[in-house]
């Protein structure tokens, strides 16, 4: 029912991508992520392109699957590409056909930003798909780490969303066992007008809301009888090491950056 | 309601990296009326196999027959509405698909779809909740977020018995409950069967006393496929292979077996009741040694 969910997955791979580390991968995804938005042309982002076609092909996720987990996404993107060509009004007239006109500044505004849209989708999806949740959650706790001086409850903040992806497939796996049971009892959620369709939506919602509060209930219940307190002193079983490699990678996506500062107009 | 299964095959999140092979070349019959249980490992596809009996799972391949309905590969959702009012499922844990505001309207949410109104499905309900034991009127306009556990499955379960399907599906109805709990609710659903000719159930279960009780034929599963099928009598025979796949024999059966071989004489074994246990013991310790 959600074959082709990719959010919050990981794809176990021995790739070059699998092996960085977590705070190299998400340093690399931030700066990426300004640099994109800094580039103005088209052809500034191509050296973008390039980047992120070369890291997707290094991170040895299948292609298909891919493809398919992100049709959602390129719905919406698609979307924002139309809007803008048709709100845009800058430029020279490119098309004029009575009601509809399209400018010149419009089309490369439009694929502008779809194309940045399109590598930050990318390019963010493949972080988690290339690193396990809780490599993820230490690396933004030690990135975080030096905010906890001005107050940033950094390790309160990792382990919530820790837990927030622990719980995804949990909450997947409980919302398909609900769906069954409804359509079991005769329930349809894809046929009728569009209010039917939400109204039909309560007798899954409610269930598995419930579901929730119970279950976050429980484990608040059975982290206070461990006495959990993780921001006192911690110490780590499993600690992050920073490689040459990753020093590498950051280097490429900071060439990368420079690249894109050359060639905006 | 019969069911007949043909080289049936099942692969979760096909085309995915996380493709997995659940069921594989599944041939089985179901006659209408009959007791059936489906016993296996966790994980040899017991869940999975049953899921297509009502069409909520559509077979990667081969096919499954339920009554005049064909399903196979590419069989729409859409057409599948009759087959489930037809066709009841009652999942593991049960009490967790209720949602409405009482347990009257939750009970009727069932027949409702199926194309009642809400004052004849009502009606169904109610009969429904009497069925399940919960006699007290009262219940009927509280939430049923407000009951016990026990009330609570108990609701449920009415609201799968109120669409009146002819053939159930039980996934491990007894999950969490005590000794107690399960032999009630096991006599529930027999007494239910029990009503009607036409009337069978399919029971998915790890308990093998369950299995030996409450069914007149049993299907061993093994990784995805059928290993092992026949009466009790004939299932709970090959202890070994059992124990190869990870199941065992009932606790009066391997009783029996131990004094059989200590004994050195051939014993009955296949007495499921603790009555009938007793009297093979009887039987053996008063010499009688006519053939078993």
């Amino acid at each position: 029912m959600f074959d082709n969910l990719i959010i919050g997955q990981y794809v176990p791979r021995e790739s070059v991508i699998h092996r960085m580390d977590p705070r190299a991968k998400l340093v690399c995804l931030f700066l990426f992520m300004i640099v994109l938005f800094i580039g103005n042309r088209i052809i500034a982002l191509l050296p973008g392109i390039l980047f992120v076609a070369v890291a997707f092909w290094l991170a040895q996720i299948p292609l298909r699957f891919f493809a398919k987990g992100l049709r959602l996404i390129v719905i919406i993107i698609t979307i924002t590409f139309i809007l803008h060509l048709f709100m845009t009004r800058e430029g020279n007239v490119l098309v004029d056909i009575g009601w509809l006109t399209i400018y010149e500044g419009a089309l490369t505004q439009a694929s502008l930003i779809a194309v940045r849209l399109f590598l930050l989708v990318i390019l963010a999806s493949m972080l988690t798909l290339t690193t396990t949740p809780i490599d993820l959650t230490d690396g933004l706790e030690t990135l975080f780490g030096p905010l906890k001086k001005i107050g940033v409850p950094a390790h309160e903040l990792a382990l919530t969303m820790s837990i927030a992806l622990r719980f995804i497939p949990t909450l997947l796996g409980e919302t398909e066992k609900i769906v069954k049971a409804q359509l079991a009892r005769g329930a349809s959620f894809s046929e009728g007008s569009l209010v039917k369709r939400a109204k039909a939506l309560i007798p899954l919602l409610v269930p598995l809301l419930i579901q929730s509060f119970k279950r976050a209930e429980d484990l608040a219940t059975a982290m206070e009888a461990r006495g959990y307190d993780g921001s006192s002193e911690r110490t780590k079983y499993r600690e992050l090491t920073w490689k040459r490699s990753d020093t590498f990678m950051l280097m490429v996506t900071i060439l990368t950056g420079v690249m894109i500062l050359i060639l905006r107009g | 309601m019969h069911i007949k299964a043909q080289d049936l095959g099942y692969t979760y999140m096909k085309n995915t990296p996380f493709e997995k092979k659940a069921l594989d070349g599944v041939n089985l019959e179901i006659k209408e009326g009959s007791r059936v249980a489906i016993v296996g490992h966790t994980g040899s596809g017991k869940s999975t196999l049953v899921q297509h009996m009502n069409g909520l799972l559509i077979p990667s391949e081969g096919s499954l027959t339920a009554g005049e309905m064909e399903i196979r590969p590419g069989t729409k959702q859409k057409t599948l509405s009759k087959l489930r009012q037809r066709v009841g499922m009652v999942f593991q844990f049960p009490e967790h698909q209720l949602f409405d505001e009482t347990v009257e309207k939750d009970v009727a949410f069932g027949p409702m779809n199926f194309g009642l109104t809400r004052e004849e499905a009502c009606g169904r309900g109610r009969d429904a909740l009497r069925k399940v034991g919960l006699h007290d009127e009262s219940l009927y306009k509280k939430s049923p977020f407000e009951l016990s556990g026990g009330q609570m499955r108990r609701v449920a379960i009415a609201g799968v018995l109120a669409s009146e399907p002819e053939m159930l599906i039980l996934d491990e109805p007894t999950a969490g409950l005590d000794p107690e709990g399960r032999v009630k609710m096991m006599e529930l659903f027999s007494g239910w069967q029990k009503e009607s000719e036409a009337r069978s159930y399919v029971l998915v279960t790890h308990h093998m006393e369950d299995a030996a009780t409450y069914a007149d034929y049993i299907f061993v599963m093994h990784q995805g496929t059928v290993v092992l099928e026949g009466s009790p009598e004939v299932v709970f025979s090959h202890e070994e292979r059992l124990q190869q796949w990870g199941l065992g024999v009932p606790k009066t059966t391997k009783l029996l077996i131990e004094l059989s071989k200590k004994a050195n004489t051939p014993i009955n074994v296949a007495s499921f009741s603790v009555e009938d246990t007793a009297k093979e013991i009887v039987r053996l310790l008063k010499g009688d040694k006519r053939d078993v």
